[in-house]
Formats: structure tokens, C-alpha cells, sequence
């Protein structure tokens, strides 16, 4: 097995050497493949990034090179034709910030991190009305919807979302994983706008999607018995 | 009030709370309208000082405005403060060849520093005047959005050389502007001067020289604000900056912690959750307010004040006076 270096993978990162941090990858994957060092190369140090994160050991600059450093190695891999996400696709993800908030930066990140992890994503962009986050899950046959809001008066928007899940019988069928900086500042603010989990950082959301659609009742969204309401 | 600012002994802890929005909410004002006259302004900030008595009046905590100076698109909102739909510009390039903002001119920022004259007069010698301003680290996030300036900072270090300096020179207009309103003082939340979005090196190389400088030449004193993260641990950044009065810690932030670091003569405000406010019963609100008071109660140098941004609108009045009647005494 070769032993990747990744101290010097995470020193890049963590000094936005993004250049130097990209090259080490793409010579590793042409040695390796995609899939390989996707799995044993990147993602150990994305690991490492995202502990360091719940730590506060590194900042959100670092997080952001960190998740450029993903979404440019997603993006060689296919153009390569290999995808190589080590990893079966999870199927589709919608993602959007809710109706009146307009803080993309965290969203765009949570989508780098999905990608990596074999989700396909659905981006519906800001200022997104709840009613169109589950036309859009049921058109495309979505396994869960993410839903970003920065601030507490736009976060309150996303229970118009469960709201419209309850309607149409989606509830514990269709996931609603939520974030943004202030669920992270208000206890109790998931449970109070109805979401089913959050992530403290954008490098937690795969293990939070996988969590979710993983549970009993969670099915793609256009495959539900009798259809939605 | 002034005693503390200045370094006079007081009777009893001074506070205040960010209620900008909330005094829209007491006067029935439609919060649109409220954010467009100064009069409705000042109307709404006299309604929460009669439930709340407070030491420090906040002039309108309205950042996006600032940004609509340079062009950018606003979203009004129904219960908060307007935000930036759309920021004004796409490239660094298109940010420098823009001209610099007016506040003389410029109906938002007139908005902004109209209101704080209007507050100034209404309060004068009852209540400091805070206004709130973004800081020259921030504004080319409000300019080109926090992606683009991300960017631009990490990746482009002329093109932030220039964003800096015309960030500067909006800063020194508008606090010149706040000082002829009659302001008393200056809080100015840190974003990308934060070890939590800026790792410390980069901080020290980029952000504290600007800030320096900006602060060197700042006609009123300032507050450093958290900006919404966790910052005592790391409150010896800034503690070499000029003309300072204080820091306003947030409420996952240890006074203990900012206190060792700084020492016993540097005003501290804090800290209990504004965003929460709605949420506390008056109970959890009386028990956690007593416990900081406890806390602090050998610290003549510290301010109550709320940590993050502003009380939600919605905030029943009755915690505004659990407040008041907490730090007044006027409870058993």
C-alpha cells in the first residue's frame, strides 16, 4: 500500500497552499486512480479537518480550502470518466437556502462535501420557497432535503417547509436535514423548525445525510406508497 | 455610564441590550417604514426604553445598508433587519472603480446616521449612543459577497490591498459621520478579524494591520464586537489595538478567560444569547442573569449586554423589564 503523505496534504489545506495541495493529489491519482486516493489519501485528511473544526482548532478560510480542495478533485475525476467515489451512489440531494436568506458560502461547501461522498445535488440557490423544496425532492425522485438559513428570522422560514412535508404526508418519509451558523447558537432551534438533524460543520453533512436516509422509514421522495398528496 | 467608559467607579452594573427591530414590534410600526424614517426610528427606541431603562441606546444595526451604498440589491424582511439580496459587485475590479460611499449623500447611510442624531438628541445625557459599523476587514464581504472575498483574501492579495483601502476610507467617513450625529461610541463586529473565520497568521498579516490603521484614526472609540463566534481565548489579538473601549464577548465566551487576558481595566460587555431572548422563560432568563451578575461581581469594568445579534422582534416585553428590574435592584 503506498503511504500517502498526509501531514503534507493537511499543512497545504491549512496554509491555503491550494496549488501544492492539488498537485500532490493529481500525481497520486495518476499513479493510483481516483478511487484509491479519494478514499485513502483525501478524505483521512478531510477527516482530520473536520475534528479539527469541532475542536476550533482551524477556521472557516481553512474549511473553505478544504472544501475546494474536494470539489476540484471531484470535478478531475469525472472529467477523467472515473467518478471514483469509493462508494456506491447515494442517489439525489436538494439543497437550497430558505426563502428570504441569502448566504451561499455555507450551502456551496455542504455541496462540495455531498458530492465527494456520491450524492448528487440539486441546488435550488437562495431565497428558495418552501413549497418548491418538495415540488423539486418529488419531480427528481430526492432521497432528503438540505436546507441552510444564516440567520434566527430566515431560519424560522424552514418550518414552512415541514409544514408542507406534513400536508402532503412526507414527514418521517422524506428527510430535512438543516443548518447554517445559528443553528449552532440556538439550542433547540432544529426541533423548533422542524428539521431532523443538523451538522456543526459542512465536513459533517455526508455522515449527517447518510444518517438520515438511512433511517427505517426514509425513501426517495417520488417513491412513496400512493404518491404524494 | 460615562464614569465607566472613562474609568470612574459606578454603583451598579450598567447595560444594554440590542433592541433595534424589537422597537418596531412596540410601536406598532411596520418594519419596512421603520427602517426608512428616522422618526419612526427613535419612536420605537424611546418605547423600549420605557420597559427597559437602559444605560446604551443602539442606533440601527442595519450592515446591509452600508452595502446598498455601493449599489447593493436589499431584501426587506418581516420581523428583522433588511438584508443583501444581491451584492453589488462581481469582481474586485468592478468594487475599486466604483466611487467611494457618501454618507452625506447617500440615503442609506443618511438613514443611518440621521437616525443616530435623532437617538443622540432624543437621549442626550441620559444614555450612551452605540452605533453599530462594519469593519474595514468586513465590508468587501458585503461588496462581492463572503465567497468572493474569501477568494480574494486567500488567493489575490493586491486586489484585497485595494478592497482594504476603500473599505478603510468608508470606515473613516462614516465614523467621522456617527461623531457630528453625536454618537458616543462605536461597535464594530469582527468577521474575517475572527480566529473562527480567519486562522491567526492570516490574521496578524492581513486583518490587524488594517484594523490598526482604521482604528488609529477613528474619531470615536470602538467596541470590538465577537461577530458571533467564540473570541476570548484569543482576545490578546486585539488588546494592542488603539483607541478602544472595550470588547463585547458572546455568550459561549468565558469573562474569566477575556479577563486574564486583559486585565482588570478593560471594559468587557456580555453576554447572555441575544437570538435566544425569546425562548427564555422568565425564570431561565432571572436564574442565568443572576448567575452572570454572581460572576461578575467583583468586575467594575464589566457592561450587561447581549451576546450575538439582536433580540428577535418578537421577544415579549415582561424579559425587557426582568432585566431592568434584575440589574436596577428592584428585585428581593
Amino acid at each position: 500500500m503506498t503511504d500517502y503523505d498526509l501531514d503534507g496534504l493537511l499543512s497545504d489545506i491549512l496554509d491555503a497552499r491550494l496549488d501544492s495541495a492539488l498537485g500532490r493529489l493529481s500525481v497520486a491519482a495518476a499513479r493510483d486512480g481516483y478511487p484509491r486516493i479519494i478514499h485513502d489519501y483525501l478524505e483521512p485528511v478531510l477527516q482530520r479537518t473536520g475534528r479539527m473544526w469541532m475542536e476550533g482548532t482551524i477556521s472557516l478560510a481553512q474549511s473553505y480550502i478544504a472544501g475546494k480542495v474536494a470539489e476540484r478533485v471531484l470535478e478531475e475525476a469525472l472529467e477523467a470518466g472515473r467518478p471514483g467515489l469509493g462508494g456506491q451512489p447515494r442517489g439525489i440531494a436538494v439543497l437550497g437556502n430558505i426563502e428570504d436568506d441569502f448566504h451561499a458560502l455555507g450551502r456551496r461547501m455542504v455541496a462540495s462535501f455531498l458530492r465527494l461522498d456520491g450524492w448528487e445535488i440539486l441546488d435550488l440557490g437562495n431565497d428558495v420557497a418552501p413549497g418548491r423544496f418538495v415540488e423539486a425532492a418529488l419531480d427528481h425522485d430526492a432521497r432528503i432535503i438540505g436546507v441552510s438559513a444564516m440567520m434566527l428570522s430566515t431560519a424560522l422560514n424552514i418550518r414552512g417547509i415541514r409544514d408542507e412535508l406534513d400536508r402532503r404526508n412526507l414527514s418521517g418519509i422524506l428527510p430535512m436535514a438543516v443548518g447554517g451558523a445559528v443553528f449552532n447558537l440556538r439550542p433547540g432551534l432544529v426541533e423548533e423548525v422542524g428539521g431532523d438533524g443538523t451538522a456543526a460543520s459542512a465536513m459533517d453533512a455526508p455522515a449527517l445525510f447518510r444518517s438520515l436516509v438511512e433511517s427505517p422509514d426514509a425513501r426517495p421522495a417520488g417513491g412513496t406508497e400512493g404518491g404524494p398528496v | 455610564m460615562a464614569a465607566l467608559f472613562s474609568g470612574g467607579p459606578y454603583d451598579r452594573p450598567p447595560y444594554g441590550l440590542v433592541c433595534c427591530t424589537l422597537g418596531a414590534t412596540l410601536t406598532s410600526a411596520a418594519v419596512e417604514e421603520y427602517y426608512a424614517n428616522p422618526g419612526l426610528y427613535v419612536r420605537g427606541q424611546r418605547a423600549v426604553c420605557s420597559y427597559l431603562d437602559p444605560d446604551i441606546v443602539f442606533t440601527p444595526f442595519v450592515f446591509a445598508f452600508e452595502a446598498a451604498a455601493f449599489g447593493a440589491e436589499l431584501a426587506p424582511q418581516k420581523n428583522s433587519v433588511p438584508n443583501v439580496r444581491k451584492p453589488p459587485f462581481r469582481s474586485a475590479r468592478a468594487a475599486l472603480e466604483h466611487p467611494d460611499s457618501d454618507p452625506g449623500s447617500d440615503p442609506f447611510l443618511r438613514f443611518l446616521t440621521d437616525s443616530s442624531a435623532d437617538c443622540a438628541e432624543a437621549f442626550r445625557g441620559e444614555r450612551i449612543v452605540a452605533a453599530p459599523i462594519v469593519a474595514p476587514t468586513d465590508l468587501p464581504a458585503l461588496l462581492l459577497g463572503i465567497e468572493g472575498w474569501m477568494e480574494i483574501l486567500l488567493f489575490r492579495p493586491e486586489d484585497a490591498e485595494g478592497l482594504f483601502s476603500k473599505a478603510r476610507r468608508h470606515f473613516a467617513a462614516l465614523a467621522e459621520a456617527y461623531r457630528s450625529a453625536g454618537v458616543s461610541i462605536l461597535v464594530m463586529p469582527m468577521m474575517f478579524a475572527n480566529p473562527r473565520i480567519l486562522d491567526e497568521e492570516s490574521i496578524r498579516r492581513l486583518a490587524l494591520p488594517v484594523l490598526e490603521a482604521a482604528l488609529r484614526d477613528c474619531p470615536l472609540p470602538v467596541v470590538l464586537h465577537h461577530g458571533g463566534t467564540a473570541f476570548a481565548e484569543r482576545i490578546g489579538l486585539y488588546t494592542g489595538l488603539p483607541n478602544l473601549a472595550g470588547f463585547a464577548l458572546g455568550a459561549q465566551d468565558s469573562f474569566s478567560r477575556a479577563r486574564d487576558i486583559t486585565g482588570p481595566d478593560t471594559v468587557l460587555l456580555g453576554n447572555i444569547s441575544g437570538p435566544c431572548f425569546d425562548v427564555y422563560t422568565r425564570d431561565s432568563l432571572s436564574s442565568s442573569l443572576t448567575a452572570l451578575l454572581e460572576d461578575r461581581r467583583n468586575d467594575r469594568r464589566w457592561i450587561f449586554a447581549n451576546g450575538g445579534a439582536e433580540l428577535p422582534a418578537w421577544t415579549p416585553p415582561d424579559r425587557l423589564t426582568l432585566v431592568r428590574d434584575i440589574l436596577q435592584g428592584r428585585l428581593p
